[in-house]
């Protein structure tokens, strides 16, 4: 190789190699999309708060931003999508505040103001998910189960993957692995062990929005009218 | 499209943000150059990461025995080959979309004739230099056009629970408000919410009642000049009794068609008359697929391999099964592009999948003993199987395996029959929503060049081997008995000797698509032994890298790119010397959004050098002495506007010097400058019009005698121009083309093509078309090609 083919070689891969940095500079930057979640359904009471404006009856497809509230009255349901498909169903009586942050990764933050929620998290790539309450922190990398509380102590059932449960009072940090049950109390303990087979039924049952004993059915009638059949049985 | 789909498009009233996708797929369909052997090309503009596939129409086909499509990316400096499968008077290829990437893709074609080992080209002339050019659009939005949210992909749900929703990679170019969704056929696309990139419909907002049963989603994405970006299909399924009630069904829907041709080309002093009758159909019951096409000819006689096609398939979401004439893909170091007669298959459980071929590569054709003497040609049977585990979308483990061998009691007089293994590997790694995607494959192979003995006896190995000791020879004879299960062997096996892997080949590439940058690393070792029946055009010999990347700026409206290719021979040391070929290019785009036109400039610097010695006049002039280097400069200007009609106007200037820096210094220079416009007037009128002016120089040698070399500069230049024009009169029912492309210049080429066509649709689905080519060839025979096609849609 002569010289000036080896210069033209040096100035080509220096041009190529600041491109592949340029690349990767302005590649990783988190979505600058505004909405977070949507809202897929609603049964019956569900209340939204946009922003700092009142509360008011949610519907299916509102879409939630960052600062975003939803709470569910009794006996109701509220099942939130979000945009990379991870799903959060509210239980009754739950109140979540959803929220970002882009502080090193971008982070997406469900805040549990109280009650409880199933989640089945889709694994997060170059983003994170996390459950957060005045307590505690879970931080989840695609898993199923269900998290309740949001008022002093909490509680965290994994039915699928691996979720890292940091109490804030106390800072310690444990892995609560699926069949596993943790424990982060206002007084800074944090605990877990194996669930009983009653709450990880109640862990999926919150998580994927079916009963492991209930079989839903719906009929309609030559004129059109629909009805749900719920058969409930036993294993 | 067609051009009737093209016209009918065009006119409609709301046809104008349409119309510049018509105008360039019209000038696809008008590059005409005049060709012995072509008179054609077709290649649809596509955008970025799309299959390309190229159509070119061969003139007088009864003598072409094989057509191979050369094409290459800007900035390389090799041409790639892929073989062109061969219907009637049409061969056509397509290159994998991984591989078409802006801002155009170069190629041309090669005709082999039978009994011939030369190929004839087009273009005809320099058609390495000047080769023809596929525009590739950037892509506008990322690879993942549309990220559905809901209804996933095959999901399961009440009819109560569906909301629609999904996001479109949004950039400045991609019009939002002209997004479409029809769901189950229905366009609901004005009950579609649109919030930033992101867009939501509740099918109880419009009208949609969702049974029990499939359901299928189609978004559609276009760019604000009307042209559409990408479209993309989904289905999911609505839980419930209802479906047991209703009972529904779609039913069976099918289409079919009817095509008969007759055609007559008197090229100089012959006529040859061809006719053809092609009948294709299919048919589909909800996720269930049959097709099936016969195309009978005049052409199919026992001296050629066949010409009749015929293919029966069925397929249904996991299992696909054929039998007839198919051109399966497979990993393409072992196969790509080559007909086969027999069974394809292909099986997806989940994770698993399995392809499989089988069936006759060639028909046996006679040798002849009493006239030309040559050697005939066996039947070559092929298998090839390729189990997977993994999706092939996304990361996945595959495995190749390819037996072929000539059966050599096919024909009684032929020459050495052959036999070939390919054992191959091949995978992907897909990292962070496709961000990151690491490909690779391998493969090795055995051929035997005559078989015509069979394995070795013990005998023969005893005579072949008799200087060895007698262990030695029991060796040999151990390794002949565990190899021969799967090949014969004798003296004719390749490879008999393991050193430096002449038939090993592997390739790799790791590619990042991150946001506005595509950035691409690719390794390759192709051996120089390297066979494999089922991939004829492979480049064997080679060893080397190449990386390139390309940022998006401006809202994209700004492309830069620049990469470097360095690529060397004599993979198995066996030349006298080795030649390193390196390539680098930059390229920067501006697509414009307003009246200044678009405009694209490329530089490219090509080098190839060797050490090979030069102490003598022979190895002076010896073309096995290389060092050159070329450099090559292109600007593009292209730019719409609407005067009487909406048109298209480009412009282009391409010059390239190489430097011969050997004794030999064949120094050659070539520039071409290119003015052209496509219209669609507020007429039903389209035309094309194309003025190319091409220069050559380069210098010769005649002879060397002593040591005084006989050399003299070669100068051509010609022009080119290329009148088109279709029109469309009652109601559409009749449509007029005509073409005018003289050749001027001091060339051998020098013809004009005078051509006209008329096509009457006697009903929407039931048309003759006829057309008459007049290639006038100054003082050669004029040729005279015409056709009469009939053709019934059902």
């Amino acid at each position: 190789m002569n010289s000036s083919q080896h210069s033209m070689m040096k100035t080509t891969l220096i041009i190529v190699l600041c491109l592949a940095i340029a690349a990767i500079a302005l590649g990783f930057r988190p979505n600058p999309t505004v909405t977070l979640a949507l809202i897929m359904k609603v049964i019956p009471d569900v209340s939204k708060r946009i922003g700092s404006s009142d509360w008011s009856a949610a519907g299916k497809s509102d879409q939630l931003a960052a600062g975003d509230q939803v709470k569910t009255g009794k006996s109701a349901l509220a099942v939130l999508k979000f945009l990379d498909k991870s799903i959060v169903r509210l239980r009754e009586q739950s109140q979540v505040t959803i929220g970002s942050d882009a502080a090193g990764k971008f982070t997406k933050v469900v805040q549990l103001n109280g009650g409880a929620v199933g989640f089945d998290i889709k694994k997060q790539t170059n983003e994170q998910f996390r459950f957060t309450s005045p307590t505690s922190v879970a931080s989840i990398r695609g898993t199923k189960g269900k998290w309740s509380g949001g008022q002093g102590n909490d509680t965290l059932v994994v039915t699928e993957g691996l979720v890292n449960l940091k109490n804030d009072v106390s800072k310690k940090e444990i892995d609560v692995p699926a069949g596993y049950i943790g424990f982060s109390g206002q007084d800074g303990s944090l605990s877990s062990r194996p669930a009983t087979p009653q709450e990880l039924a109640d862990a999926d049952n919150a998580a994927t929005g079916g009963s492991p004993n209930e079989l839903n059915l719906e009929m309609r009638d030559s004129n059109g009218n629909k009805k749900d059949l719920k058969i409930k049985f036993k294993q | 499209m067609t051009p009737l789909a093209i016209c009918t498009t065009i006119f409609r009233p709301q046809g104008v943000l349409l119309t510049l996708a018509a105008l360039l797929a019209f000038s696809s369909l008008t590059r005409t150059q005049p060709s012995d052997r072509v008179s054609r090309v077709v290649a649809n503009p596509v955008q970025q990461k799309e299959p390309l596939t190229i159509q070119a129409d061969l003139i007088n086909p009864a003598v072409v025995e094989r057509v191979a499509l050369a094409y290459r990316q800007f900035g390389q400096r090799d041409y790639k080959k892929l073989e062109m499968a061969v219907t009637g008077n049409t061969a056509s290829a397509t290159i994998p979309g991984s591989e078409v990437v802006p801002p155009f893709i170069e190629y041309y074609v090669l005709v082999f004739s039978e009994g011939s080992a030369d190929s004839a080209t087009y273009p005809p002339i320099n058609p390495e230099i000047q080769p023809l050019k596929a525009e590739v659009r950037e892509a506008t939005i990322s690879n993942d056009l549309i990220a559905v949210i809901s209804p996933e992909e095959n999901e399961r749900l009440k009819s109560d629970d569906v909301l629609i929703s999904f996001i479109v990679r949004m950039d400045s170019l991609v019009d939002a408000t002209a997004t479409h969704i029809k769901v189950d056929g229905n366009d609901v696309s004005k009950h579609l919410v649109e919030n930033g990139s992101l867009f939501t419909l509740r099918p109880e907002n419009a009208g949609l009642t969702l049974s029990g049963g499939s359901h299928s989603i189609q978004v559609e994405i276009y760019a604000r000049d009307g042209k559409e970006l990408g479209n993309y299909t989904w289905t999911f399924s609505v839980l419930g009794g209802v479906q047991a009630f209703a009972g529904t069904s779609a039913g069976w829907l099918y289409s079919s068609s009817v095509q008969l041709e007759t055609r007559n080309e008197s090229i100089g002093s012959e006529t040859t008359p061809y006719n053809r009758a092609t009948v294709a159909g299919s048919g589909t019951y909800g996720e269930y697929r049959v097709n099936g096409k016969i195309h009978i000819t005049n052409e199919e006689k026992d001296s050629r391999q066949p010409q009749h096609r015929f293919f029966l398939g069925a397929e249904s979401p996991w299992l696909k099964l054929g039998v007839g004439d198919a051109y399966p893909v497979f990993p393409d170091l072992i196969m790509t592009g080559r007909r086969v007669r027999g069974f394809t298959g292909n099986l997806t459980l989940g994770v698993f999948g399995l392809d499989v071929a089988s069936g006759q590569l060639l028909r046996q054709i006679e040798g002849d003993t009493i006239k030309t003497f040559g050697g005939g040609t066996y039947s070559r049977n092929l298998l090839v199987i390729h189990p997977r585990f993994g999706k092939k979308e996304n990361s996945y483990l595959g495995f190749t395996l390819l037996k072929s061998k000539d059966d050599i009691s096919s024909i009684r007089y032929g020459v050495k029959p052959q036999e070939n293994l390919v054992l191959g590997t091949d995978f992907a790694l897909s990292f962070l929503h496709r961000t990151v995607e690491i490909t690779g494959q391998a493969a090795a192979s055995a051929t035997n060049k005559d078989i015509t003995n069979g394995t070795f006896s013990d005998a023969d190995i005893d005579s072949v081997f008799k200087e060895y000791s007698e262990s030695n020879r029991n060796n040999i004879r151990k390794a002949r008995d565990i190899l021969s299960r799967f090949i014969t062997v004798n003296e004719h096996l390749i490879p008999l000797a393991a050193k430096n892997l002449p038939t090993l080949s592997y390739q790799g590439a790791v590619a990042l698509n991150i946001s506005d940058n595509a950035f691409t690393f690719t390794y390759l070792r192709h051996g120089n032994s390297f066979e494999s029946f089922g991939q004829s055009v492979i480049r064997p010999d080679v060893v080397g890298y190449s990386v390139s990347d390309r940022v998006r700026l401006v809202q994209n409206t700004l492309f830069l790119s620049g990469g470097f290719e360095r690529l060397q021979d004599n993979t198995a040391e066996t030349k006298a010397t080795t030649t390193t070929s390196t390539t680098a290019n930059a390229d920067i785009s501006y697509s414009s959004h307003t009246d200044f036109p678009s405009m694209s400039v490329g530089y490219i610097h090509a080098a190839n050098m060797n050490d090979y010695p030069i102490d003598s006049l022979s190895q002076k002039y010896s073309r096995v002495k290389t060092d050159d280097q070329t450099n090559r400069v292109f600007v593009q200007l292209s730019r719409p506007f609407e005067y009487y009609g909406r048109h298209h106007a480009t412009f282009s200037v391409s010059t390239s010097s190489r430097d011969d820096r050997t004794p030999r210094n064949f120094d050659m220079r070539s520039t071409s400058v290119s003015l052209g416009a496509i219209s669609a007037y507020t007429i039903p009128l389209q035309t094309f019009v194309n003025l190319s002016v091409i220069s050559n120089s380069y210098i010769a040698v005649d002879s060397v005698r002593q040591d005084t070399v006989f050399r003299r500069d070669v100068a051509t230049a010609y022009t080119m121009l290329s009148l088109h024009g279709e029109y469309h009169l009652a109601e559409d029912r009749v449509r007029i083309t005509g073409t005018l492309s003289p050749m001027f210049g001091d060339v051998d080429l020098r013809r004009t093509l005078v051509g006209g066509g008329l096509q009457y649709f006697f009903t929407k689905k039931v048309s003759a078309l006829t057309e008459l080519n007049l290639y006038l060839n100054g003082n050669r025979d004029n040729d005279i090609i015409w056709s009469l096609i009939l053709r019934v849609d059902v």
